[in-house]
């Protein structure tokens, strides 16, 4: 149900990864010499590090300038990064169901309709709980939900009823075909809300 | 970043990789900060901070056939290859697709009706009627994007029958939830008295 920042950790994992084995690589080849060998222009493996005065590198007030743009950007960067891993909901904003905004608006919190789902799902037998999220627009609907059932139902019966009857209620009250939807199944030991069968137990007297 | 757009995302997903993410993003945080301070300590009291002079006296004195350069060299083409192997490795789906009723009519869907039972929801299902089979005194299970594998005690003494029961058992009821493809069933079965 809810949203992970799968491509993005991939992207800058990708990224930075080949960076990092880049500079790695050209490291170890200055190091050895191999570079030298290959180029008499590149630096020595005998050669320093680093050529000029690091005193005086570090010395006009331009410089602090670059290292605390360098230091906020990287922070922020970094704060934005950990802050995507935070898993999102992402719900559909207010669908607007009017035609003509002149002759009046007509606007509907798409959790409003979220629970409607939930409870029509929650009816159902072999359910032990549900929540629905609606993301997209009211002309292009999408409808995640995560069904729970107890860990006896007949799956394929619970999937037939919202279907059959769940899907195609929310799409005549939207006036329009589902964009997609998606159903994601729990298992719980928990005794289903309606159709609940009961273990008893007992003793056979001959 | 990218996840305010309302859309939804496929529900079957391969592992977000969060944590060489906060890892990363926690170091890049750190170095920011580091930097900022430097700089705001160069600001006000008109020189940079103390613990940058070892640095930067290590770095005056070095040439690049140093160990030491070596070991940073080695270092950064190890994290680097580690990073891309996180960013590449595709990783085990977290779910398991269903396939939806045929009796079931229009569905009034435009796009994709995804329909997928979590590989926890999997094992957990198998587990549950494993232990409705007579002879299985208790049962766990795992699963796997292509298998489920049944950890199964009994106090019977001869396991053998038991394990193919059970394993029929699982697969029929699993074949019932119309999971594509169903899974691999594969059980052991231990006796205790």
């Amino acid at each position: 149900m809810r949203q992970h920042a799968g491509a993005l950790n991939r992207t800058w994992l990708a990224i930075l990864g080949i960076l990092a084995l880049a500079c790695g690589v050209l490291i170890l080849l200055v190091a050895s010499g191999t570079l030298h060998a290959m180029n008499p222009a590149t630096v020595a493996a005998e050669g320093p590090v680093v050529t000029g005065d690091l005193h005086t590198a570090f010395g006009p007030a331009y410089v602090t300038a670059i290292v605390l743009v360098a230091g906020v950007l990287m922070g922020a960067l970094g704060l934005l990064w950990i802050l995507a891993q935070i898993p999102r909901r992402n719900p559909a904003d207010r669908y607007r169901l009017h035609q003509d905004p002149a002759s009046g608006t007509t606007l509907c919190e798409a959790s409003v309709l979220g629970s409607a789902v939930e409870n029509q799902i929650n009816t159902l037998p072999g359910v032990v709980g549900s929540s629905a999220l609606l993301r997209g627009t009211a002309m292009e609907p999408d409808l995640t939900m995560k069904v729970t059932v107890s860990n006896r139902a007949d799956i394929q019966d619970v999937l037939h009823r919202i279907n059959t009857r769940v899907i195609p209620d929310l799409s005549t009250a939207l006036e329009t075909p589902l964009q997609r939807t998606g159903i994601q199944l729990e298992v719980s030991g928990r005794n289903a809300i309606s159709g609940t069968t009961v273990a008893t137990t007992g003793t056979v007297i001959y | 970043m990218s996840r305010h757009d309302g859309k939804a995302t496929p529900l079957r997903h391969r592992p977000s990789r969060a944590v060489p993410a906060l890892i990363l993003g926690t170091l890049l945080l750190a170095a920011g900060v580091a930097l900022v301070w430097a700089a705001v300590a160069r600001l006000v009291t008109g020189s940079w901070p103390v613990y940058l002079a070892g640095p930067r006296d290590w770095l005056s004195g070095l040439t690049w056939n140093d160990p030491g350069v070596w070991a940073v060299g080695a270092a950064a083409a190890v994290v680097g290859a580690v990073l891309l192997a996180a960013a590449l490795v595709p990783g085990r789906f977290n779910a398991l697709r269903l396939q939806a009723p045929e009796d079931g009519g229009q569905v009034p869907v435009a796009g994709a009706h995804e329909i997928v039972m979590t590989r926890r929801a999997v094992a957990r299902y198998a587990a549950a009627h494993c232990e409705l089979v007579d002879g299985v005194r208790s049962a766990s299970a795992t699963a796997s994007a292509r298998a489920v594998h049944l950890n199964v005690t009994t106090a019977l003494h001869e396991t053998g029958e038991l394990r193919g029961r059970v394993i029929a058992v699982v697969r029929e009821q699993l074949a019932g939830t119309g999971l594509n493809p169903v899974p691999k069933v594969t059980a052991s079965v231990r006796s205790r008295e």
